[in-house]
């Protein structure tokens, strides 16, 4: 069955991404694995259940509770965007990464919330002075 | 913002002196060959860190008037222990590694464009206390792109100077040197940030924290416009990550390399070769006939010319991988093909190793370390040699010609049969081996896919220059040593001429007398040939095909193609000239041509001919499949760091390669005899 799967999983993946992924509700949040994500869609990543190897690999590229991760492209392997850089993932490690589904679809899904880019760099609560950037 | 003095590390640097040590650390991708080799330029080498098989480059900087070392460690994205290369440099920037002193001074290397994700290096290499200077690189990309980093409040939150750069254009460089220089020249410990420091000692995930103080950094002191800032990335992953699209541009970019490659090393590789035989013309006609003329053209200058003629085949891989791989393309490549090789245990990374191993098992064997897991990269290594390379071709030429004389289309159908035999043959031993030896599974992907840039040239000379050299000096210096090895075997010990020969010569002589000058000549040249057929049958390498005889008889082999299996172990190519010397066809008297006619009417002593179609089917499946390559050897065991590795990998290949002969051989003198086909 070599041949006839390696034809049909691509198609597959086209495929998917229609129906939205039942996700489990807790405490009003609605969390799904990673790899359940919509095209476009904001994760905020809660947990990772992987053997202590690929849990450090994982977190040291930035998939780590606490950070928002964007799906780019599904399938196996999917395209994810974290930290402003783009990863490639294979979907049995992203099965046991837990997110929760964010609202808001940035556009291109940059990981910047638009808000960000308003405020000027060291005035909400940094240190020091704020400062102008460099042109 | 307090400073914070660490007592744990002394810093003696009251000036800069001669002997410092700079490690230059950063994340992959975030240039830092491009950093080091513009600091160093040509003054540079790569070792491999004492007692380990990764490699570092260390190299001379001059920094303000003052040598510096730089040490170039591997790319890592945290000092966690993640992989052994994580873990050799982090023990070699704390100065643990034996035998090596430890870096006195840090450059670290950003990535203006991702500056988060390279905060979290940045802020464990700062708590390590080490005098650092911090290198934003890459800030003519992130200003195309609209990223505004304020560098005077980055500086203050690291506490450490911060310079703006860019490696690809040279801007910035003056003032980092400047900046390091300073640096150097004071002996204050680093500042070590408030902010950070409560990171380092708080409990649960310590990435969290990390991450938590990156973003926090990254919000104070760097503006990005809303949206991708990256548009032609994302426009082109579109296309080059996509399922079905992304495999078919694969298969294009690597047809067009390949293509590429082969068509350019040909005309260097036709010069080498020309230059080589035209010497041993040379030499050969101004050096009296004998043992030293002998051992000069065959063994010296045949052997350099058989090592070099695969240098500008080696040189061009490597120049070409490494503009691939700056362009960003290679993890695109290693995503794409990940679900095929999956299926066989094989991570995706491993495709472009394998893929070049169609040129030769070395380079491959070399460019098998962008595979991180170290299981993933021993099955890779073990099955490289699978694969159909370069030097087999004159074999398959060889083997074809005698079975499908002038037949095209026949000929080409055995070449793909051929290659089709050694790729099947190498993704069923990685299974095997991921079922039995190497139990496990290919780690499951998980790369970072850089922002595409153009590629750098000087990256990839120096790049090419560096493998060229790892070639010449491993794996060269041994196909030299085995060819003048193999030259003595086949020439000594000496025996007389065969009788027949030395009729032939009186006979020569007389005809001479009686003015027929033409035919004495051709009768001389006849028992030249027998001569030489004579004495290398006689010789070690000929008693050591005879005494193989019994072994490989199952096979259809007798022991003439015994010689030539022996000799082939050189390089592969080798069996052609060995049986040309055999079927006393002397080398550049007619050529190819020559040596298939004479070996198609080749009979053995019993009358029956040697090269049977089931003994050439035999030998050809025999080629796909052995280990007849002792230079490959050479470099399993340097990429590996044991013998262990390479002696399986011989053992496997050549129990593989004789069953599969002997099944060959079996079934097809059966199917000869028969007459099923004529």
């Amino acid at each position: 069955m070599f041949w006839p799967s390696f034809l049909i999983s691509p198609l597959k993946a086209l495929a998917a991404g229609s129906a939205p992924a039942p996700c489990e509700v807790a405490e009003g949040a609605c969390l799904i694995p990673l790899d359940k994500l919509q095209l476009g869609q904001c994760g905020l990543i809660q947990r990772l259940d992987l053997i202590d190897s690929d849990d450090k690999r994982l977190r040291t590229m930035g998939i780590c509770p606490g950070r928002r991760i964007w799906m780019v492209r599904r399938g196996d392997p999917m395209v994810l965007k974290v930290m402003g850089t783009r990863i490639g993932l294979a979907a049995e490690l992203a099965q046991q990464v837990t997110v929760e589904v964010c609202a808001p679809l940035y556009e291109g899904f940059d990981d910047a919330p638009a808000t960000r880019v308003e405020r000027e760099p060291g005035e909400p609560g940094g240190a020091g002075e704020p400062e102008r950037p460099e042109a | 913002m307090t400073r914070i003095a660490l007592d744990v590390l002394d810093s003696p640097k009251p000036s800069v002196s001669q002997d410092l040590t700079v490690a230059l650390v950063g994340n992959p991708n975030c240039g830092k060959t491009t950093l080091f080799n513009i600091l160093t330029g040509l003054r540079a080498h790569t070792a491999n860190i004492a007692g380990t098989t990764i490699e570092q480059r260390v190299g001379k900087a001059r920094v303000d008037g003052h040598d510096l070392q730089l040490l170039d460690l591997p790319g890592m994205y945290s000092l966690s222990d993640v992989s052994p290369e994580q873990k050799i440099a982090r023990q070699a920037l704390m100065g643990e590694v034996p035998g090596q002193r430890g870096p006195q001074a840090v450059l670290l290397l950003l990535d203006a464009t991702n500056i988060q994700r390279n905060l979290l290096l940045a802020g464990q290499v700062l708590e390590f206390g080490l005098p650092t200077v911090v290198a934003l690189n890459m800030c003519d990309l992130a200003r195309r792109s609209g990223i505004k980093i304020n560098t005077q409040a980055l500086a203050d939150e690291l506490g450490c100077p911060v310079v703006a750069i860019s490696a690809r254009t040279g801007e910035g460089i003056p003032e980092l040197c400047n900046a390091l220089t300073l640096r150097l020249s004071s002996d204050e410990p680093n500042a070590l940030p408030e902010s950070l420091s409560a990171c380092a000692t708080c409990g649960g995930c310590p990435f969290r924290a990390r991450f938590d103080w990156a973003e926090q950094v990254d919000k104070r002191c760097a503006r990005r416009p809303v949206g991708d800032h990256d548009p032609r990335t994302a426009a082109a992953d579109r296309v080059l990550t996509h399922p079905v699209l992304g495999i078919a541009s694969f298969m294009v970019i690597t047809f067009v390399l390949f293509a590429t490659i082969f068509w350019l090393a040909d005309y260097p590789s036709g010069a080498i070769e020309w230059v080589f035989s035209s010497l041993g013309g040379v030499v050969a006609d101004a050096l009296p006939p004998g043992d030293l003329n002998n051992l000069l053209v065959d063994g010296i200058i045949g052997g350099v010319g058989g090592v070099l003629v695969f240098l500008p085949q080696i040189c061009l891989l490597f120049f070409f991988l490494s503009l691939l791989e700056d362009t960003g393309y290679l993890a695109r490549a290693a995503v794409v093909t990940d679900r095929l090789m999956r299926r066989v245990g094989l991570p995706g990374a491993s495709f472009v190793p394998l893929l070049s191993a169609h040129a030769c098992a070395i380079p491959a064997i070399m460019a098998s370390r962008v595979i991180e897991n170290r299981r993933d990269r021993l099955v890779t290594i073990l099955v490289s040699p699978l694969l159909s390379c370069s030097a087999r071709l004159p074999v398959y030429t060889m083997l074809t010609a005698l079975l499908v004389p002038s037949q095209p289309i026949k000929a080409a159908l055995i070449f793909v049969g051929a290659y089709s035999l050694g790729i099947a043959a190498a993704l069923l031993v990685a299974m095997a081996l991921n079922r039995s030896i190497l139990k496990g599974k290919a780690a499951p992907l998980l790369i970072e896919l850089p922002s595409y840039k153009p590629p750098n040239l000087r990256n990839a000379a120096l790049s090419m220059l560096d493998r060229g050299r790892v070639f010449l000096v491993k794996a060269g210096t041994v196909i030299l040593l085995v060819s003048i090895g193999l030259w003595a075997s086949a020439t000594y010990p000496k025996s007389a001429a065969p009788r027949e020969a030395v009729t032939m010569q009186q006979q020569a002589e007389q005809l001479e007398a009686s003015g027929q000058t033409d035919d004495a000549s051709q009768l001389r040249v006849q028992a030249e040939s027998l001569t030489a057929a004579h004495g290398l049958s006689n010789s070690l390498a000929g008693q050591v095909g005879h005494a193989i005889e019994p072994a490989i008889k199952p096979l259809g082999f007798d022991w003439r193609i015994g010689v030539g299996i022996v000799s082939s172990f050189a390089a592969r190519e080798m069996i052609v000239s060995t049986l040309s010397i055999i079927h006393g066809v002397g080398a550049g008297d007619g050529g190819d041509e020559m040596l298939y006619e004479s070996m198609r009417h080749a009979v053995a002593d019993t009358g029956t001919p040697i090269y049977t179609p089931a003994t050439c089917l035999s030998l050809l499946v025999f080629f796909v499949l052995a280990m007849q390559c002792l230079p490959t050897s050479i470099v399993a065991r340097r990429e590996t760091g044991t013998w262990k590795w390479p002696a399986l990998q011989f053992v496997y290949m050549t129990l593989l390669a004789y069953s599969a002969a002997w099944v060959t051989f079996q079934v097809a003198s059966q199917v000869f005899e028969s007459g099923a086909v004529g």
